[in-house]
């Protein structure tokens, strides 16, 4: 579990690898109902001037999250409010997307504590920044 | 209720209806099996009283609508910004987003969307979407 008092302003988190292929984006497709062809067929992406099939943009959040938590549970009670996205380039489907997340805030409010994460996400061979993350999160302190 | 700004032209409307069967297969995509997403008894004792879906489900579809606005553009330079989670989005509803749009052509690229609880009327995500148009829909190149 990652609990609040690892997280300090300034915090890097090691970098978080995925490899974003078909086999993803299908699936990701597949649970949302997603029809849109420029993310599973190579030629209508080309069609609409893209390099090739895109991965959606929505799984930078996801991408975000992970590179964050690096496999570790969020405390219960956790909760999202507040979230920005940066795209600058989109990721191909079979890129390795690189993700660098950082703590660059924290607040308290009404006894609560926010922490502000920032997230790069890169991708290619050398990595090069495609998108960005930056989201607030309202963290739970630690169970006594 | 949301005052929009005058000389406004309204855009692309996307509705979605998350189930407890989509919210759970999200959960395993992702990694995150917070049981306040899939465990329905658990959730029951929160102050949600029941599931409600992730925050990164509810930015996927709002990805998907900022496509249906902007095209594959948007994943060339488009910006979500200042999104806030006001309001959980619960299985068994269905939810639309729309949004509104300047008309004056200095600042067509920005617009300010909800996702609202279609049958009681609330807004659940409120954010501004922009798109950078300097680096949009340029031909079919993908350097690294």
């Amino acid at each position: 579990m990652l609990t609040l008092t690892e997280l300090s302003v300034g915090m890097r988190f090691r970098p978080y690898i995925v490899r974003c292929d078909h086999a993803l984006v299908q699936a990701y497709c597949s649970i949302l109902g997603l029809t849109n062809p420029i993310y599973v067929d190579e030629s209508a992406a080309r069609d609409a001037t893209l390099p090739g099939r895109i991965v959606p943009p929505g799984l930078a959040a996801v991408i975000a999250r992970n590179a964050y938590l690096q496999d570790r549970a969020m405390p219960a009670g956790g909760v999202l409010t507040s979230h920005s996205l940066t795209i600058e380039k989109p990721l191909l489907v079979g890129e390795m997307a690189v993700a660098e997340a950082f703590v660059i805030a924290r607040k308290q409010s009404r006894g609560r504590e926010y922490v502000t994460l920032r997230c790069d996400i890169g991708g290619g061979q050398p990595a090069s920044r495609r998108m960005s993350v930056e989201l607030v999160v309202m963290w739970p302190p630690e169970m006594q | 209720m949301r005052t929009w700004p005058q000389r406004m032209v309204e855009m692309p409307r996307l509705e979605f209806h998350p189930t407890q069967t989509m919210i759970s297969a999200w959960a395993e995509l992702t990694r995150d099996w917070n049981p306040l997403h899939t465990d329905p008894a658990y959730a029951a004792s929160t102050r949600f009283g029941g599931t409600i879906a992730h925050g990164h489900l509810a930015l996927a579809f709002i990805n998907e609508w900022a496509m249906a606005w902007a095209g594959p553009r948007w994943s060339l330079g488009g910006r979500l910004i200042g999104i806030r989670f006001v309001a959980p989005i619960r299985p068994g509803r269905t939810y639309a987003i729309s949004g509104l749009g300047l008309t004056d052509g200095s600042t067509a690229g920005a617009v300010l969307f909800a996702v609202v609880d279609i049958e009681s009327g609330r807004e659940c995500v409120v954010g501004r979407a922009e798109l950078d148009r300097s680096r949009s829909h340029r031909p079919a190149t993908h350097s690294t």
